[in-house]
Parts: C-alpha cells; sequence; structure tokens
C-alpha cells in the first residue's frame, strides 16, 4: 500500500517537473493551491480516464472563469462609472442653467437657492424691452464688440437672441435665403470671439 | 445564493432571473463606484452601470474560457489565446 503511495506521488512529482514553468503562473498556482484540485489533478495523472481529465477541465474553467470574470465586470464597472462622470461634467458646462447645480466658486447652494434667494428679486424688476442687443449686454466687452459689427449683423443678433428666432425664421422676416442668414449669424459670431479673444490677450500683456 | 456564479452567468442568456442575480452579485461593487459621483446623480449612475452590466453579461462568451488542459497548451505557446486584448 505504502510503495503504492509513494509511486503515485512520484508521478505526480513527474508530472510537475514537466509543468515546472507553469507552476509559476499565477492562475495555476492558485488553482492548485486549493486541495480538491489538486486530488482532481491526482486522480487524472494517476488513473488516467475522460471522465477524470474531464471533471479537472471543468473545475478549472470554473475557477478561471471566476477570476476572469469577476475582474471583466469590476473594470467595466468601474470605467463606467468614469465615464458617467464625464458625461455629467461635459453636459453640466453645456447647459449652464440647470436648477439643482451647485454654484461655482466658494458660494454654498445651487442655483435654485439663489434665484429664489431675496438677493436676486430684488434686482428683478428691470425689464428690458428695447428691440437692439446693445441695450441688452451687461458685459463690456461684448457691447464694444456688437458696436463693431454691422447693421445687418447687430440685427439679425438681435432677432436671434432677444425673440429667440431661428436662422430660417429670421430669413422669412428679412425676407433672405436661410443659408445667407445662416452664414452671417456664423460670421457674426466668430467675428464676436475673435473681438473678445484679442481683448483677452491684450489685457493678458498688460497684467 | 446556492449556484455558483459560473452557472448562473451561463443560464443567464435565456433566463432573466440568473441574470438579476448576477447583477445582484455585483451590486456592492456598484454601490462602492457610486461615492465617485455626486448625490444627486447616484440613483442614475447605478441604474446606467446595471444595464452596461445586462450587456457585458450577456455577451460573454464563457465557452471562451480555457480548460485546464487549454490553459496548459496556451501557456506552452501551442495555442494562441484568441481573448486577448478583448
Amino acid at each position: 500500500m505504502n510503495d503504492l503511495y509513494n509511486s503515485y506521488d512520484r508521478s505526480v512529482a513527474n508530472y510537475f517537473d514537466k509543468i515546472e514553468k507553469h507552476l509559476q503562473n499565477p492562475i495555476i498556482k492558485s488553482f492548485l493551491n486549493i486541495p480538491e484540485n489538486m486530488d482532481l489533478l491526482r486522480e487524472v495523472i494517476n488513473k488516467p480516464s475522460d471522465a477524470s481529465k474531464k471533471t479537472l477541465d471543468e473545475a478549472f474553467r470554473e475557477y478561471y472563469f471566476n477570476i476572469r470574470f469577476t475582474t471583466y465586470l469590476s473594470q467595466a464597472i468601474y470605467f463606467n462609472a468614469i465615464n458617467y462622470d464625464k458625461k455629467i461634467k461635459l453636459f453640466s458646462d453645456r447647459n449652464q442653467s440647470i436648477l439643482d447645480r451647485p454654484l461655482r466658486g466658494d458660494q454654498n447652494g445651487t442655483l435654485i437657492d439663489f434665484l429664489t434667494s431675496a438677493e436676486w428679486k430684488k434686482g428683478q424688476d428691470v425689464q428690458i424691452t428695447s428691440s437692439n442687443i446693445g441695450d441688452h449686454l451687461t458685459s463690456q466687452i461684448l457691447f464694444d464688440g456688437i458696436q463693431r459689427l454691422t447693421d445687418n449683423q447687430r440685427q439679425l443678433l438681435s432677432l436671434a437672441y432677444i425673440y429667440g428666432m431661428n436662422d430660417s425664421e429670421i430669413s422669412i422676416y428679412l425676407n433672405k435665403s436661410q443659408q445667407a442668414v445662416s452664414r452671417s449669424h456664423r460670421k457674426a459670431l466668430r467675428k464676436l470671439r475673435e473681438i473678445i479673444e484679442a481683448d483677452k490677450e491684450g489685457r493678458g500683456l498688460d497684467e | 445564493m446556492n449556484e455558483s456564479l459560473y452557472t448562473l452567468v451561463k443560464r443567464s442568456r435565456t433566463d432573466n432571473s440568473s441574470l438579476v442575480s448576477v447583477i445582484e452579485l455585483f451590486s456592492p461593487k456598484i454601490d462602492h463606484s457610486l461615492k465617485q459621483t455626486k448625490q444627486q446623480y447616484r440613483e442614475d449612475l447605478s441604474q446606467e452601470l446595471k444595464i452596461k452590466l445586462l450587456d457585458c453579461i450577456r455577451n460573454y462568451e464563457v465557452d471562451n474560457v480555457p480548460g485546464y488542459f487549454q490553459m496548459i497548451d496556451i501557456l506552452e505557446g501551442k495555442e494562441t489565446p484568441y481573448y486577448e486584448g478583448g
């Protein structure tokens, strides 16, 4: 009996010599560290049969699967959570008037808190009815920039941003083609942007 | 929860309750990853992640996981793993 047992162990040892370098593989190593799996392997080496091989194969597959699948899902969760945050950030950067978005800087509370506060109500009675876009601006740079546009462009911007008309509505109103309106709309915005950026650079150099 | 992850995932292609069980198994991980986002978005994110997991679980090729002898072959370099980079 003792002899038999030893010969069992010897063939297992032989097998391990053969696959020695793979025993360092973390998956194989941790798989064989579990006694039940080791027993399965012994069984395959000593009494090779299709059934025992299959059992070992399945046990390993399940073991490896658990590791791979868990890693895969964990990473999927992790990266998707990060992507979701990025998406939220992009969305709130593009849509500035989200009511429950926290205010910038060191102010506490959200935009809706601010809008419902007394602070805001005080200034609310000023209603500008002018149809000239220049009268609606609070930014000095933007005001200066608007003055440098053509009359047509100013009128177009007034229609678009005071009355909220879109390009095709403006084109009907002005009796122009929609393409022409779109083009000069874009051109006006581009020019404003150039003016603002030139102004920023100019101030940057002064400081 | 007596059934192993392996059988659950295998069955989840056709069996929705297995699919739910798998997602529930991973819910602690989901809850943990919610901490990184603001309170107001957590519910949305949780839902979003669960939808993603549905895809991941359903499309996971269980049979692509190598068995023991296949794994040794891969390590020997006889067989190239076809799952790399996935």
